[in-house]
């Protein structure tokens, strides 16, 4: 009997190019359905951030003590959703886990969108969107505004900011030999926008060399911008006396909870992804279970903070603060505390069983329960917290109104729009680092 | 590429492994430095045998940290002397909450300068592409391109065919 040869090498390069590069074809009726409607929810979210603008911000549900709602658990929550992808595109290649190759690309175009729209947040939440520059202090500062540099919230300035330049960029620079492959095989018009954006790129010796070095000190940088930023985001309450935020675990389990609820949403969007673009032979059962594996640390991390903040509240003897604790859990808001103690502590230990790390539909469900679980953590953190502070005549609950309901639809709308575009323009998994791991193990099978 | 160097002969490869050893060849032949592949990866230990050449993004990389670092500092602690106020019985000048500002900046101006070095040493930018290019060298295929005068095109040529490729081109500028 003859001996089968093993598949060349090069023809798995080419079937990766093709496979990956024919989910930039033409889209269909489903693709252009769905498009349709998140347009409608950003037109929705548009309308009413326009009827808001004219009218002012009375037409939220603010009121006082509670001047932080929807709008910041808004921000805070995409600032979160956004660190799935800095995680897996740089701490996971500096880890060198190999997973990430079919994950990263993805999770990164959801950074990049998250963090645009966290950015509408805070500019919303101004009310006078249009004194939004005042945000960013400059020198000599001609504004004769007082720029607080002691303030958290110009710390969120810088550290928001930075980070959406650098996970644009680090995403750009993922993408140039990709878009390099793309300008070779496109022949619609799309073409010389992928020449422009490919940067003359050949990989040549000296490109690569350089590619490699840039590429890697890009995620050394992004690393620690990953921790710093969320640990900043946790600062704007931390660093306040609020009974329920000024709390030294925040900044931890902040990053954790953001770490959490990013992979969760980059479970729920890859889910569909794969089966639509008849990509499940790149996105194997063994990659969802290792995100899955990621969302069960981050799960018990979030959860043991749930605790000790508990914990201390009750240890301290510091009565505001255990009133305040108790009032999260069997006050007016106890809904969404135990929303979100079921929805990130409990659901997630099902993870535990491999047999539901690797069902793609238990994984879709579970990941669902993650996104709403993280949305209602912020919204609890801020909402429970400033409605109940330190003194009983000023406690007052707060409901969100048609306006904020329509923004938040907006801002998914807003977010999924720009995820399902450039994924018809942008391969949505990485040609080169999947080629290259592809040759790393053909090496390692012949080693 | 300057015209003189878009002047030589490609050999395309359908096996890294081939192509890896075609380039030590030729470096042995004396061709060294006038050598160039495109590849859509790197085939393993091709970037070694280019390891004359050491990327300089590093520096790029460690000027736009410091400048960073160095910018941060000084807008917050120049800013705050402008308003010289007393917060939380802290001086305007007291440099410990302008870390988080220093550090922010460390890392854009870090990141940026290492784009920077990138697009400046791996000449990108000009969507031009080099003459032998082509693009199944994008997709499954490596080129070794050998810049040579057209006297020895003929001798490269049957080198890079003994050597494995599939196929060889000859280029004149």
């Amino acid at each position: 009997m003859a001996a089968i040869a093993p598949p060349k090498l090069t023809d798995a390069w080419r079937s990766i190019n093709r496979d990956i590069l024919a989910a930039l074809g033409r889209p269909g009726p489903g693709y252009v359905a769905l498009v349709a409607l998140v347009v409608f929810w950003v037109v929705l979210g548009a309308a009413a951030f326009t009827y808001q603008t004219y009218w002012g911000l009375g037409v939220a549900g603010y009121a006082p003590p509670v001047m932080w709602a929807v709008y910041i658990t808004n921000f805070v929550f995409w600032v979160g959703i956004a660190h799935s992808g800095t995680l897996i595109s740089a701490i996971l290649y500096l880890f060198r886990a190999k997973w990430r190759t079919s994950v990263n690309r993805s999770a990164e175009m959801m950074t990049v969108f998250a963090v645009m729209t966290a950015g509408l947040f805070p500019l919303i939440h101004l009310g006078r969107v249009w004194k939004f520059y005042y945000l960013m202090p400059y020198y000599p500062n001609r504004l004769t505004v007082w720029p607080n540099f002691k303030s958290p919230l110009v710390w969120d300035v810088f550290a928001v900011g930075t980070y959406l330049t650098i996970s644009a960029t680090f995403l750009f620079v993922g993408l140039i030999p990709d878009f390099g492959s793309a300008r070779d095989r496109c022949t619609d018009w799309r073409k010389p926008i992928y020449t422009v954006l490919s940067l003359g790129w050949q990989g040549t010796s000296r490109q690569w060399r350089n590619y490699n070095r840039a590429y890697l000190f890009m995620a050394a940088l992004a690393t620690p911008l990953v921790l710093s930023v969320h640990s900043v985001v946790s600062w704007d309450f931390a660093m306040s006396i609020v009974p329920g935020w000024h709390t030294t675990i925040f900044a931890p389990y902040f990053v954790a909870g953001a770490i959490f609820s990013g992979l969760g949403l980059v479970i729920t969007m890859l889910v569909p992804l794969r089966k639509v673009f008849k990509l499940e032979h790149l996105i194997t059962l063994d990659h969802f279970e290792d995100m899955a594996k990621l969302v069960l640390v981050t799960s018990t991390i979030v959860f043991y903070a749930y605790l000790v903040e508990y914990f201390t509240a009750w240890y301290s003897g510091e009565a505001i603060e255990r009133a305040s604790t108790w009032w999260r859990l069997f006050g007016h808001y106890w809904w969404a505390t135990w929303i979100m103690l079921i929805c990130n502590g409990i659901i997630p230990m099902l993870l535990w069983f491999k047999r539901i790390r690797r069902n793609i539909t238990a994984l879709f469900i579970i990941s669902i329960f993650v996104n709403i679980g993280m949305w209602f953590e912020r919204f609890v953190i801020i909402v429970t917290s400033l409605a109940h502070e330190y003194e009983p005549a000023m406690w007052r609950n707060y409901s969100p109104t048609w306006v904020e309901y329509l923004i938040t639809l907006g801002s998914f709308g807003w977010w999924s729009m720009y995820f399902l575009l450039f994924m018809k323009l942008l391969p949505v998994i990485s040609i080169a680092e999947y080629k290259e791991l592809v040759a790393r193990e053909a090496e390692e099978a012949q080693a | 590429m300057s015209a003189k160097r878009s002047e030589g002969v490609l050999g395309i490869f359908d096996d890294p492994h081939r192509s890896v050893e075609a380039v030590r060849a030729l470096k042995k032949d004396g061709y060294a430095g006038q050598i160039e592949i495109f590849a859509a990866v790197p085939p393993h230990g091709m970037l070694e045998e280019f390891d004359v050449y050491k990327s300089p993004v590093k520096y790029f990389t460690l000027t736009g940290g410091l400048l960073g670092c160095i910018t941060g500092f000084v807008l917050a602690i120049g800013l705050s002397w402008t308003w010289n106020l007393i917060v939380g019985g802290k001086s305007p000048g007291v440099p410990l909450p302008y870390v988080v500002i220093g550090f922010e900046l460390t890392i854009l101006f870090g990141g940026l300068a290492s784009l920077i070095g990138l697009f400046l040493n791996a000449r990108l930018g000009p969507p031009a592409l080099h003459p032998a290019y082509d693009p199944r060298f994008s997709e499954d295929r490596i080129g070794v391109f050998v810049s040579c005068a057209r006297e020895k095109m003929a001798l490269v040529e049957g080198s890079l065919r003994k050597l494995g490729a599939e196929e060889v081109r000859v280029e004149y500028a």
